[in-house]
């Protein structure tokens, strides 16, 4: 009995760091994964696949890729990674119990692998392709032992060829290696924000941004982002620290990947499709191997508000070969498309300015000149006017924008600054206006 | 006896799969890409190709005999039949017909034409494969392919020169022994291939607005032709229009690139003008460009329009003409003229204005015939996109140019036959071994140039010469 009870440890072991592991990713770590499906545009074309085979490794990339389309889903992400993990440290184990006969030992070497790979993992920017990387050769290393008992001739070849293989396909294990790092909590805070803008989870989003207890200006952006998602930016507006709105922020070769995504989303909501759509191409450049499915969604989507139908069909084409995007591809061409974006139609920019850079308060006018009623690129005027403590611009875009459309200020915010004004000219002497 | 024996075809073929009833079509085929009453060189590879429905087989036809079969919408041709049909027909106009299969039923499309001309085309074609976002690049390279099959190679990428930015790759008189290429940002240059030696040139001087951007050589091959320019980027707030390229300032100079020397003259550097797009004539004597009234504000950018000018060179005495003569005034912008290597013809491109017709919707290309002053339109070749970055084939009787039709945003190698008597054709896309393959690609070929040969160095090449950091560097002449 007591030894039944002993053979069975390790395998408790493995279920409960399996378990703890899962646990972790799923509920600590999830965004990371949703991530990773985002930075590649996995296509079922043999075009696509057959291109695979020019890269190192192409076999671990290859599973990788594929394996990591399908993170999109809730769930996936965390209970396929600890799953590649498990039958990992099963193929260590097996294949070191067969050399050494050591059963502990086995378990051992099999777990610190799994725990290695899981700690690689803190990095979102580990891919799949490490994971199948090690995966491949272990397998074959595995399959090497079923010959340990034959002839030396027959071992010799069988090593020879696994080992060819092991470099051919696997990169020995070593391709997309990973490094120690411990969690990135901010990184994951951001992905979490990131992610659940994306979705629409806006109350959702206000309630973790409110929990933090350090607000980065990207996720400040985002929270503003919702709020005016939601109409309320002005009510909003002071509500997280420090207050970044955007409209501040230019993007070129210098910025990082997240303020170029961050832009892509601004721009698509202030119905600036020209710069949403430079964002989204320059956040799929900065993406591995140039390529980002969200970006490209999203480059379909800026397309089919613009009226582009040829452009549009371009990434819808290549949505029609994903697994995940293509259902909502067949369900937007050109001429049908959901709410959304038909809503976004009625913003788009008809008369043509040609502006040296992506300078803000440029782009908002220009939006509120062909449609003075996109209250949200109103309101991002007027609120980054007070975020700039400029009480005269403040007024004189009151006073040309908001006036003609909505009449009197209801927004608390905008009173006060009316309030402001009028005390500061009393005082003053109408100086502002004589400005 | 062609219609008699595709009857016959099509009596066999609904006999012997399933009885599928057999539709006459009256649409024209769907198919990518449009590959449909094009002339094609008798040396290009397999035009392979898709339908753009649910075709689940294609069979192919030509005047009556199977020449491809694919299992699905896609049909891809197998390289030795194909070489074997075009020898076969060479100097002919063959009928094409395409029988589709679908789930229920085939579908026998309307005929069309292919005609097989003796004329090839130069076999390597070099381009840049970037993304249509120029201020961020990554995994960026110039590529080298050859159009008799389906063989390519990179032979400058951006991680071999220092994350630098690369572009235009040029020859001289499409020799592969004697090109250019840039390499951008801080330690580029050009790199100068003269028979598969590199050499790093630094060809600016302190009176130059910017190093040298737009160029061409001299048929002799010790000058080159180039513009100097301040280029600024912009953006257009209308949806369709996305990014405007413009100059501020911009000069023409000529380099000797024996003697180091650059050589200019105040008509092609007048500080009140721009000008750009140099090429010297086939015979060296003259030089070609684009000039235009400098602008003194954005709101003056659409009165930007270029001309097409020309002045004399001697290249022994290094020394330019006296006048410069206008020769084209198209009322809109022209950029880019290109001189067949024969001096017939020279290829342009028109746009409403400014300098960047590959972001210019309604870029189209003319075709000057200079001994007739006569100014073709080229309906048949331009489209309802941009259509610019032109270069000719040896024999003149071929030109390549980067087209934006299809989506508008990528750029494609289209191939344009022009026969004896002057007149265009119908140009065809450069086929690709797998027929989706410009549905799944997410790069523009920018800038496509013929070689008659491959280019005697790569990537690796590239690589040393700038680890040599060796530079040759230019100056004006003694004197000047």
């Amino acid at each position: 009995m007591k030894k039944n009870i002993i053979s069975i440890i390790p395998y408790i072991l493995v279920l409960v760091w399996a378990v703890v592991a899962w646990w972790f990713f799923q509920f600590h770590y999830e965004y990371s994964f949703y991530y990773k499906e985002q930075n590649q545009l996995f296509l079922w074309s043999q075009d696509y696949v057959m291109d695979y085979l020019d890269r190192p490794a192409w076999a671990a990339q290859l599973a990788g890729d594929f394996i990591t389309q399908f993170f999109y889903y809730t769930y996936v992400g965390a209970a396929v990674f600890v799953g590649l993990l498990l039958v990992t440290g099963d193929l260590t184990r097996r294949a070191l119990q067969r050399i050494t006969g050591c059963k502990w030992l086995s378990f051992g070497a099999a777990l610190v692998l799994m725990s290695v790979l899981a700690v690689f993992n803190f990095n979102p920017d580990y891919r799949m392709a490490g994971v199948m990387s090690v995966l491949g050769v272990v397998a074959l290393v595995y399959l090497c032992t079923l010959f340990l008992s034959f002839r030396w001739w027959i071992k010799g070849s069988v090593a020879v060829v696994a080992l060819v293989l092991a470099g051919w396909m696997f990169g020995f294990g070593a391709s997309g290696i990973g490094k120690f790092s411990k969690p990135y909590q901010e990184i994951e805070d951001y992905l979490a924000v990131d992610n659940l803008y994306y979705f629409g989870n806006y109350g959702e989003l206000a309630e973790r941004v409110l929990r933090m207890e350090k607000v980065s200006p990207v996720i400040s952006c985002y929270y503003y982002m919702a709020m005016a998602q939601n109409g309320i930016l002005p009510q909003a507006l002071g509500n997280v620290e420090p207050v970044d709105l955007g409209t501040l922020l230019h993007i070129g070769p210098e910025s990082t990947i997240q303020e170029m995504k961050l832009m892509n989303e601004f721009y698509f909501l202030l119905g600036d499709m020209t710069l949403a759509e430079r964002a989204a191409l320059l956040g799929c450049v900065s993406s591995p191997n140039n390529r980002n499915v969200r970006m490209i969604k999203r480059l379909a989507e800026v397309n089919l508000v613009a009226g582009d139908e040829e452009a549009a069909m371009k990434y819808l084409r290549l949505l029609d070969k994903t697994w995940a995007y293509r259902k909502w591809a067949k369900q937007n061409r050109p001429g049908r498309m959901n709410a959304r974006l038909e809503a976004k139609k009625a913003f788009a920019c008809k008369e043509d300015k040609v502006r040296l850079n992506d300078h803000c308060r440029v782009v908002l006018m220009g939006l509120l000149e062909t449609n003075p009623n996109n209250k949200i690129a109103l309101d991002y005027l007027l609120c980054t006017d007070i975020l700039v403590k400029e009480l005269g611009t403040f007024y004189q875009d009151y006073i040309t924008y908001y006036l003609p459309v909505y009449g009197e200020a209801k927004e608390p915010v905008y009173q006060e600054m009316l309030r402001m004004k009028k005390e500061y000219d009393e005082s003053n002497g109408n100086e502002l206006d004589k400005q | 006896m062609k219609h008699i024996l595709w009857l016959v075809g099509l009596l066999l073929l609904s006999a012997c799969s399933q009885q599928k009833e057999v539709k006459q079509s009256m649409e024209q085929v769907p198919m990518y890409p449009d590959y449909t009453d094009v002339t094609i060189p008798v040396n290009i590879a397999p035009l392979n190709f898709l339908l753009r429905d649910s075709a689940c087989g294609i069979e192919v036809y030509a005047d009556g005999q199977l020449i491809g079969e694919g299992d699905d919408h896609r049909l891809t041709f197998d390289e030795d039949d194909w070489k074997e049909f075009l020898q076969k027909h060479v100097g002919n106009e063959v009928e094409i017909r395409i029988l589709a299969e679908y789930e229920n039923h085939k579908k026998a499309y309307p005929a069309f034409r292919w005609h097989i001309v003796a004329d090839s085309l130069d076999p390597y074609l070099t381009y840049r494969l970037i993304e249509p976002d120029y201020e961020v690049y990554n995994k960026l390279e110039l590529q080298e392919r050859c159009i008799e099959n389906f063989e390519q190679r990179s032979f400058c990428d951006h991680e071999r020169v220092g994350n630098r930015c690369m572009n235009c790759h040029t020859y001289s008189n499409q020799d592969a022994n004697l090109s250019m290429m840039y390499v951008r940002g801080e330690g580029g240059g050009a790199v100068l291939n003269r028979n598969g030696e590199l050499s790093l040139l630094d060809i600016k001087t302190e009176e130059m607005v910017s190093g040298s951007v737009y160029f061409g050589f001299h048929p002799e091959g010790k000058h080159i032709v180039f513009s100097s320019n301040v280029i600024i980027p912009a953006f257009h707030s209308a949806e369709s229009k996305r990014l405007e390229v413009f100059d501020t300032k911009s000069d023409v100079y000529v380099a000797d690139l024996t003697d180091c020397k650059v050589l200019s003259s105040p008509l092609l550097a007048d500080s009140m003008q721009l000008e750009t797009f140099p090429t010297f004539s086939p015979d060296g004597t003259s030089i070609y460009f684009c000039s235009a009234n400098r602008i003194q504000s954005l709101d003056e950018l659409e009165s930007l329009q270029y001309v097409m000018c020309r002045i004399s060179f001697d290249a022994a005495s290094g020394e330019f003409g006296e006048q410069v003569d206008t020769l084209l005034k198209a009322g809109s912008s022209v950029c880019h003229p290109r001189i067949s290597p024969d001096g017939r013809y020279l290829l342009y491109t028109v746009q409403d204005y400014g300098t960047f017709p590959i972001w210019h919707r309604e870029a189209d290309l003319r075709m000057l015939d200079l001994e007739t002053g006569e100014v073709d339109s080229l309906s048949v070749v331009n489209s309802n996109r941009s259509d610019t970055y032109h270069s000719w084939s040896s024999n003149s009787r071929w030109f390549v140019f980067a087209s934006k039709r299809d989506d508008g945003l990528y750029g494609k190698p289209y191939f344009c036959y022009v026969d004896r008597a002057g007149k265009a054709h119908k140009p065809f896309v450069l086929p690709q071994e797998y027929p989706d393959f410009y549905d799944n690609n997410l790069k523009s070929f920018n800038v496509p140039e013929l070689g008659r040969g491959s280019l005697p160095f790569d990537a690796e090449d590239v690589k040393k010469l700038f680890e040599t950091k060796k530079r040759f560097s230019f100056s004006l002449p003694e004197g000047q």
